[in-house]
């Protein structure tokens, strides 16, 4: 039998990590017998619907009463892996793996951005109770390991499967009204302060300026959401740009795009970044540590976070010449073929498991024994 | 332990009712659910860290199991079961077994045919007060019965339309035929009469409203059997048998006998939905069986209630050929 190999999460939110946590589960199906589980009450629904949807079992917990599932993971797992998208997140889920009596893995999907002393402290005491600590970028490994000594953290870089387009470019654009002279600038991130899209609307009417074609799509939902549409309205701005809300069609918005663009203040190692990558799509992103990581640092169209003129300039750069921004995309191609596939990710998660789990749960010790 | 894995095909409401045993069974995995409505599918599986399918096929193909739960309504039958069967693995089913005789008949043959281990949800041949019953009854048969299901409209709208659940007789005074079967033996002839009045709280609804069967067993033991759905609550569910010298009232929940010495009642104890599942599993897992109704045993039932619809339908009682 497959050991029982739980992905957890309690974010609320679960939509880039969401999105990790399946590709993980997916990738490690061979090895491992996965469940995905999150809170059934609240946002981790939709991650357990998506997650039954490609064939992985899901369990669903409910966060003010744990109990359950402790018993169920006692019963059932044989190594609990949680994510937490941002380091307050998950702790309970952590102590309650160790009280199962299982291997218990964690990873953190933003790097370390805890300023509360006291959420400091319980950081701390919860490195106590975790077995290994998983960082997405180097970065992120950097910031955890500087605080807190490098013995219980780990690198695994983000890794993703690339999903191919299912429509045509053409038709992607023609519905949302993207005429065939104009370029289209998608952002993928959820409306939150981290992903900075305030930057972003206020750099806009010095890019149209220049570029007068440029259309901008913004996809994600999220509680400012509402705030930026406004904004956008106010600034009148809503001829250039359009707010979708969550869409889970992304690998088309991506074959639609002509520019990926991405203001984040901070990241772990964005997604969609790596998916634009995959896809071809060349990218303008803040010179932040994950995404400095995704694109590498030669390449040209990096600007200052929290700098709209910058930010205007470089996507006004990009959209000025598109041969060299088309070859920035196919280099983008290379890189992730080489760095970022989900089954490296995959592999070097499974090398951590086998690191923690006792010899007789570990198929992987006894096939390497 | 190995568990015996188990995915249900419909997770309604009747689908609850086995979940809420069989996670009790250490010995049993629920490992798959597959729902037309996927939500409903999620939603079970995300109870018990299982897969979910929008539709049996794909769960028969990737569910790895080892038994199959069929709880859907009485129209959609058929697909199910003929693709359980194709993949060789035991089911349990609901009852009403199907709307279509033919189809129920053809089934019954290729479960025979592939030697499968079937059970049907008749449960009350599981209570302690029916088996009390049958110990009385074996030196002193019933020769008149009177049986009741008198209750209100169940919510499901499907349940309102005859071509779809049936109407009342088929899809849950069933129950009370089978008792009776359970009892006294093969039904022989019955005739069904049947009316209907609209009620104005569930538009569309087309089952008769009220129903009443006369029937005659192979033993020579007459009865009659009564249904109504126009209360709003329920009233009346159950069987008296009147054997010589003694008078038997069963209920979902009670057994009185009267043998002249008063009306003494006695509850039922424990759950005859948890001894129904529990000799399904164990059946499956090898141990002689103690099913109490097969699926053959089920069609035998079935065939009565439509016989009784016939009946009712054609103002011609019909006789039964027992086999």
């Amino acid at each position: 039998m497959r050991p029982v190999l739980v992905l957890a999460t309690d974010s609320r939110h679960p939509s880039g990590l969401g999105e990790h946590m399946l590709t993980l589960g997916s990738a490690l199906s061979d090895e491992f017998d996965v469940v995905i589980a999150a809170d059934g009450n609240a946002g981790g629904r939709d991650l357990l619907a998506r997650a039954a949807a490609m064939g992985l079992r899901i369990k669903a917990f409910d966060l003010s009463a744990l109990n359950p599932f402790k018993a169920w993971l006692r019963n059932n797992a044989t190594l609990l892996h949680v994510h937490a998208g941002i380091g307050w997140e998950g702790h309970e889920l952590v102590r309650l793996g160790k009280a199962a009596g299982l291997p218990t893995i964690r990873t953190e999907h933003l790097p370390y951005v805890l300023t509360s002393p006291v959420q400091q402290a319980e950081y701390g005491a919860l490195l106590l109770s975790v077995d290994r600590v998983i960082t997405v970028s180097r970065a992120a490994y950097d910031s955890f390991a500087s605080r807190h000594g490098a013995s219980r953290f780990a690198l695994v870089p983000n890794g993703i499967a690339a999903r191919r387009a299912t429509t045509d470019r053409q038709n992607t654009r023609s519905a949302l009204g993207v005429l065939a002279h104009e370029q289209m600038l998608l952002t993928v991130a959820r409306f939150t302060e981290q992903k900075a899209y305030p930057t972003l609307l206020d750099a806009v009417p010095a890019v149209l300026e220049h570029q007068p074609g440029a259309r901008f799509v913004w996809v994600g939902d999220g509680p400012d959401f509402t705030t930026l549409e406004k904004a956008v309205r106010d600034a009148g701005l809503d001829h250039a740009v359009t707010l979708l809300g969550h869409r889970d069609d992304v690998p088309d918005l991506l074959a639609a795009a002509d520019l990926l663009v991405s203001p984040s203040l901070f990241e772990g190692l964005p997604l969609v970044l790596l998916e634009a990558m995959a896809a071809g799509v060349p990218v303008v992103t803040t010179a932040i540590g994950g995404s400095i990581e995704a694109v590498g640092e030669a390449h040209p169209y990096l600007t200052a976070p929290v700098d709209p003129i910058a930010l205007a300039s470089t996507i006004t750069a990009a959209l000025a010449d598109p041969d060299a921004a088309q070859k920035s995309g196919e280099a983008g191609r290379e890189r992730f073929n080489q760095h970022f596939l989900a089954s490296r990710m995959a592999a070097q998660t499974a090398k951590i498991y086998a690191s923690v789990m006792a010899p007789s749960s570990s198929q992987l010790q006894a096939r390497s024994a | 332990m190995t568990k015996t894995r188990i995915g249900f095909i419909g997770v309604g409401g009747i689908a609850q009712r086995h979940l809420g045993v069989l996670e009790q069974f250490e010995d049993v995995e629920l490992a798959g659910f597959a729902d037309v409505d996927f939500d409903r599918a999620v939603d079970a599986a995300s109870r018990f860290g299982a897969r979910a399918f929008a539709n049996h096929d794909d769960m028969l193909a990737h569910g790895r199991l080892d038994a199959i739960y069929i709880c859907i309504p009485p129209f959609a039958h058929g697909a199910a079961e003929r693709a359980v069967i194709a993949k060789g693995l035991p089911f349990f089913v609901e009852k009403p077994i199907s709307l279509d005789l033919a189809m129920a008949e053809a089934l019954a043959g290729e479960i025979e045919t592939a030697g499968l281990i079937t059970a049907v949800g008749y449960h009350w041949r599981y209570l302690d007060t029916v088996d009390e019953a049958r110990r009385l009854l074996e030196n002193r048969p019933a020769q008149l019965l009177s049986g009741y299901w008198l209750d209100q409209t169940p919510p499901p709208q499907w349940w309102w339309h005859k071509d779809q659940s049936g109407g009342q007789m088929v899809e849950q005074t069933t129950h009370i035929i089978d008792l009776a079967r359970y009892l006294v033996g093969d039904v022989t002839q019955v005739f069904g009469l049947a009316g209907h009045s609209n009620r104005d709280n569930y538009p569309g609804l087309d089952v008769p409203t009220v129903s009443t069967a006369s029937l005659r067993f192979a033993s020579g033991a007459v009865g009659n059997i009564g249904s109504t759905c126009l209360l709003n609550w329920g009233h009346r569910v159950g069987l008296h048998l009147f054997a010589d010298g003694m008078a038997l009232e069963l209920t979902d929940h009670d057994i009185m006998v009267d043998v002249g010495a008063g009306r003494p009642v006695r509850h039922a104890e424990g759950d005859p939905v948890w001894r129904e599942d529990r000799d399904f599993i164990d059946a499956v897992r090898g141990k002689p069986s103690r099913i109490r109704c097969s699926y053959g045993e089920a069609l035998k039932t079935h065939r009565v209630a439509l016989a009784i619809n016939q009946s009712a339908e054609t103002g011609q009682a019909v006789d039964l050929v027992t086999r």
